[in-house]
């Protein structure tokens, strides 16, 4: 079983060495993490134990098929704390995910410290927003995108292109600190428009509680 | 072909035709016109005390008028005679042939009465003007037809009248079908003419594509005058030394330039990305890890500015040791390339950028060179 300080995480994607090596990863992690189920289909997430994990990490094509948005918004509206980990590297996913109302979407690409990171984030609800997600927020030009500063969009970009907050502060004159909390202010934003789900109503309660936004901003 | 090519063919190729089609049938409806007011006119006036009832003669003599005024309007508004027109025409030239003859006094048309006779040969030319010379010899026989009926009925001729009426015929509508084969000569002529322009202009087009194409390559050449010919002049005279790792990041950027530049030549709707893409590919084949995102929606870009966006990979790329991110961001108002490359930094590369703003970070051993495009009229 798992300790009782640990986090815990349903795992589902339908290759085996992805599985072993996200474990494998989160056996190493620094805050305790355990996977305490893992599978090829979603049904994993359903059924115990996997029903109980705090996290659940989603492979958006199963099996060769179309994205499983259907799956992403079942869990999503049963109160899941999803974080959608995909080989799929463009904005219209990544939107797509958030307004179904995803906790976090990375990249394979983005590997194991931003999994490992935002799972620790998804089970404090706390913002999260790895680079690839952050280049879609840039990039998003929908009518109802959330409204956002000019230094918001600007550090949403610099952030996709270099993936690494020391030179975004660098390079705009920062520090980390704050860099991080624009980046965490945007994913608030596009929270509160978002659907109806665990995910808005916990970070956004919590940012506003952290002093991290005003509910004027929002 | 492109479209516009097409618009010059119908220009030049399939005017000629037109123009020639369209002056022949317009002087076969002057001869028509001229011989029924020129000829046949004075003939009807002359001889109006002899038709019974007149009113009939007339009326067969404007209906014949009134179908060379329609094919007048058909041809000044189309350019040709449209089948069914031709065929009401066809039919009304009859029927004024048949009042005429049934008006006109008793015998047969070798009398001058009868001026329809010859007439009436012409609008057949006219009407049946595209159609093969047999629809007219089948014209002229239902014409023929007519005469005769009135011939035999106003009182059998004698074998004399007869062979009078059979080489009256030979010479009067042997001659109108003779015209005909002519024509359909001038159409044949005029299909030819057609084809020899368009082959003509086929291979202007081809010979404009090829110039293009040289001009392409003469560009592209000269792209890499400046730096790819000297590199590998230096190598082949053997005075600059392949170990050396300044001449070999020299010789990978250039490497990725000539890539990028034919990568331009191709034909594809994500120019900047698949250009992107060509200098990538070098460098992973020299053992760089190349991570690549891009966002937002493609748009088309200059060439100029394409090729100042993705300079600074190359060198970049040519520079890293072993590994790199390449990025896009394309945003209404922005195009922003950037790279960000390990290993040492290179002693600042300079890059052309005329239309393009370069910025630079180094840091942590690592090298940031971002290209941004600014749209001059933001868009939003």
């Amino acid at each position: 079983m798992a300790a009782d300080d640990a986090i815990t995480v349903t795992l589902i994607d339908d290759h085996p060495v992805v599985l072993a090596g996200v474990k494998h990863w989160y056996s190493a992690a620094g805050p305790p993490i355990e996977v305490v189920a893992s599978g090829a289909t979603v049904e994993t997430a359903w059924t115990p134990p996997g029903d109980a994990a705090a996290v659940v990490v989603l492979d958006l094509q199963l099996n060769g098929r179309p994205p499983v948005y259907g799956d992403l918004r079942r869990l999503v509206d049963a109160d899941r704390q999803v974080v959608v980990y995909t080989m799929r590297d463009d904005e219209k996913t990544a939107l797509t995910c958030m307004d179904i109302g995803a906790f976090t979407f990375l990249t394979k690409a983005e590997g194991e410290e931003h999994l490992v990171a935002a799972t620790v984030a998804a089970a404090h609800d706390l913002p999260y927003t790895p680079p690839a997600l952050a280049g879609a927020f840039g990039a998003d030009t929908a009518d109802d995108r959330p409204k956002l500063s000019l230094r918001e969009e600007e550090v949403l970009i610099e952030w996709f292109q270099c993936e690494s907050k020391e030179l975004v502060a660098q390079k705009l004159g920062l520090t980390p600190r704050t860099v991080n909390s624009y980046l965490d202010r945007v994913r608030i934003k596009y929270a509160n428009v978002g659907r109806e789900a665990r995910t808005k109503a916990n970070l956004v309660a919590r940012a506003i509680q952290d002093g991290l936004i005003d509910v004027d901003d929002l | 072909m492109t479209e516009t090519a097409e618009r010059r063919r119908d220009g030049s190729a399939v005017r000629i035709e037109d123009r020639l089609l369209r002056g022949t049938h317009a002087a076969v409806l002057a001869v028509t016109v001229a011989v029924q007011f020129g000829l046949c006119l004075p003939t009807l006036i002359e001889h109006s005390r002899r038709y019974d009832p007149l009113w009939l003669e007339i009326a067969g003599f404007v209906l014949l008028a009134g179908v060379a005024a329609g094919a007048a309007v058909c041809l000044a508004r189309h350019g040709r005679i449209p089948p069914p027109a031709r065929r009401v025409g066809a039919s009304l030239v009859l029927l004024a042939a048949g009042a005429a003859a049934v008006a006109a006094p008793p015998g047969n048309y070798l009398d001058r009465a009868h001026w329809y006779f010859g007439l009436v040969g012409w609008y057949g030319v006219l009407l049946l003007f595209d159609r093969p010379p047999t629809r007219l010899a089948l014209f002229l026989g239902a014409n023929l037809v007519v005469a005769l009926a009135k011939a035999v009925l106003s009182g059998p001729p004698d074998p004399l009248e007869w062979a009078a009426m059979a080489v009256s015929v030979v010479s009067v509508y042997g001659f109108q079908l003779a015209l005909s084969l002519v024509i359909q000569e001038v159409r044949r002529v005029a299909a030819r003419a057609r084809e020899t322009a368009e082959e003509e202009e086929r291979l202007r087009t081809a010979e404009a594509v090829a110039e293009h194409l040289h001009r392409d390559h003469r560009q592209r050449y000269v792209a890499l005058l400046g730096t790819t010919v000297p590199l590998l002049a230096g190598l082949g005279y053997g005075s600059l030394d392949p170990s050396d790792p300044d001449v070999r990041r020299r010789c990978a950027r250039e490497a990725a330039r000539m890539r990028r530049l034919f990568a331009e030549s191709d034909d594809v709707s994500d120019r900047l990305v698949h250009e992107l893409r060509a200098v990538i590919e070098v460098a992973e084949r020299s053992g760089i890890t190349v991570q690549f995102a891009a966002r937002g929606a493609p748009r088309d870009l200059p060439k100029d500015v394409r090729r100042e966006l993705i300079d600074p990979v190359a060198a970049v790329l040519a520079a890293a040791a072993s590994s790199a991110r390449v990025t896009v961001v394309r945003t209404p108002d922005r195009v922003r390339v950037s790279v960000l490359g390990d290993g040492p930094a290179p002693p600042r590369p300079e890059f052309a950028s005329r239309h393009v703003d370069i910025n630079r970070v180094v840091a942590e051993n690592r090298l940031w060179v971002e290209a941004v495009w600014r749209q001059t009229t933001p868009s939003r």
